[in-house]
This record gives C-alpha cells, structure tokens and sequence, in this order.
C-alpha cells in the first residue's frame, strides 16, 4: 500500500507519491512562482489552481484533489515502449472512482531545472 | 495462405484484423488519455493487471475523433497487448490476403475479400514497430 496525491491539471487526472510531496498551498503562500503542470504536459491551462512542491520543483494545478492509499495492484505500470513516447507518465493507477496517470517527477523535470 | 480474420466496423469504415493475435472482445471499455501520445494511440485501459495502450482505428483512418466505442478488441503482438475499440466485430472468417490494390489505409499492405467486399487487412505489428521505431 502506498499513498499518493491525486490532483487536476489541464481538466485531467493525475497522482504523484505523497512522498514527493513537500507543500501544497496558493502561490503566494509557497512563495515562488510555479510551473503549470497544464503547460508543462502539453494540456490547456486552466487559471487559479493550488501548486505544489516537489523537491526543487513547484507546480501550478487545477486543483489538488485528496490523498489517496493504493495497493500495489492498483498501479500499472505503462509498458516500455509507450514510455519512450512520453516520458512524463509512468503508471496507470487505479483510483476508487476511476482512473489517473501516474506522473514520474523526475522525469516531468528532466532538462528544465 | 488462409488466415483466420475478424471483420470489424469502426467509424463507418469497414476492415479487418488478424484473429490469432486476438485475445479478447472485450465490450466499451474506458479510455484513460494520454497527454502527447502518438496519433492514433488514443491512451490506456487497464486489462488483466495490466495497462494496454489503445489505438484509434478512426484517427489513424482520418475518418472520426478518438473515442469509447461499443466493442474493444485486445490483441497480443510479440509480447506487447494493444486494444482497439470498434463499432462492431463480426465472427472470424478464413480468407486469403492478397496484396492491396489501392492505398486503403496506413498499416494496411494487404487486402481480403468477404462477401463480396475487398477489406483492408490492418497489420497491428506493422503499426507497433512504427511506434518503437527511434523518432
């Protein structure tokens, strides 16, 4: 069993391991100046939102949704192949209510720190 | 050589895929999108404990959006699982694939004949080595 977060990012859903996860809160309360997610993975930008902070990075969301315990079982990983395409999406995990894209932080960042 | 076939309908589009690579007909299935994927891989479902990519006949064809649709399809090539959603999936049929007379569709480099109809015979693995080819 492991605990993620669950959030929304360009009207999608998603979850990064709560274990990456340093902050939530409005820009001004991280005080930094965040990423879109939206942008980052291509999607379409939704204003206003709860950014998060992984490490060195800090997201902009739409919104951070819940944590979440996932057994084991309940996350797929993407095959191989699939994943040379994109790099940023590392599982498919499957939520009480549906289904989300696990992302893989550390590659979502790759080359743009 | 004969081959075993199964006749499917996506998007108003008549073809057919190869039956031995079938695993499954599995009924609508649920699309979990992919943000950036190649055209045509519309994005995953889970099955069996696994995560299959889904490829959209109907945008590879050009002829709709990527959608859910009524049946999916669950093939296995060389180890990989891949779904195909469509509209309809008709009982396999042996047929013997001719090479294509004209540019049906992309992937497709033979053509089957049933009842009368000339389909293009869709090549999964051909599609897949496309995608694990090195961009």
């Amino acid at each position: 069993m492991s605990d993620f977060v669950e959030l929304r990012a360009g009207g999608a859903r998603f979850v990064v391991p709560a274990s990456r996860v340093e902050a939530v809160g409005t820009t001004s309360e991280l005080a930094v100046e965040p990423r879109s997610l939206a942008a980052l993975l291509g999607l379409p930008d939704v204003p206003a939102g709860r950014a998060l902070r992984a490490g060195e990075h800090t997201f902009l969301t739409d919104a951070v949704v819940a944590l979440v315990q996932l057994e084991d079982d309940r996350l797929l990983p993407l095959p191989e192949w699939l994943r040379r395409h994109v790099p940023h999406f590392c599982a498919l995990a499957l939520l009480p209510d549906g289904t989300a894209l696990a992302l893989d932080l550390d590659r979502l960042t790759e080359g743009r720190t | 050589m004969d081959v075993a076939v199964l006749p499917v309908e996506v998007a108003g589009r008549a073809l057919a895929v190869e039956a031995s690579a079938t695993r499954e007909v599995l009924g609508r299935c649920e699309i979990t999108r992919v943000p950036g994927a190649p055209t045509g891989l519309a994005g995953v479902i889970a099955w069996r404990g696994r995560a299959v990519a889904v490829l959209d006949l109907g945008v590879l064809l050009g002829v709709a959006q990527s959608q859910e649709r009524a049946r999916t399809l669950v093939l296995e090539i060389g180890g990989h699982a891949i779904a195909i959603p469509v509209d309809r999936a008709r009982e396999s049929c042996l047929v013997t694939p001719r090479p294509s007379q004209v540019g049906h569709m992309p992937h497709a480099r033979a053509e089957v004949e049933i009842e009368g109809r000339v389909l293009p015979l869709f090549d999964a693995a051909d599609w897949l080595a496309s995608l694990e080819r090195p961009a």
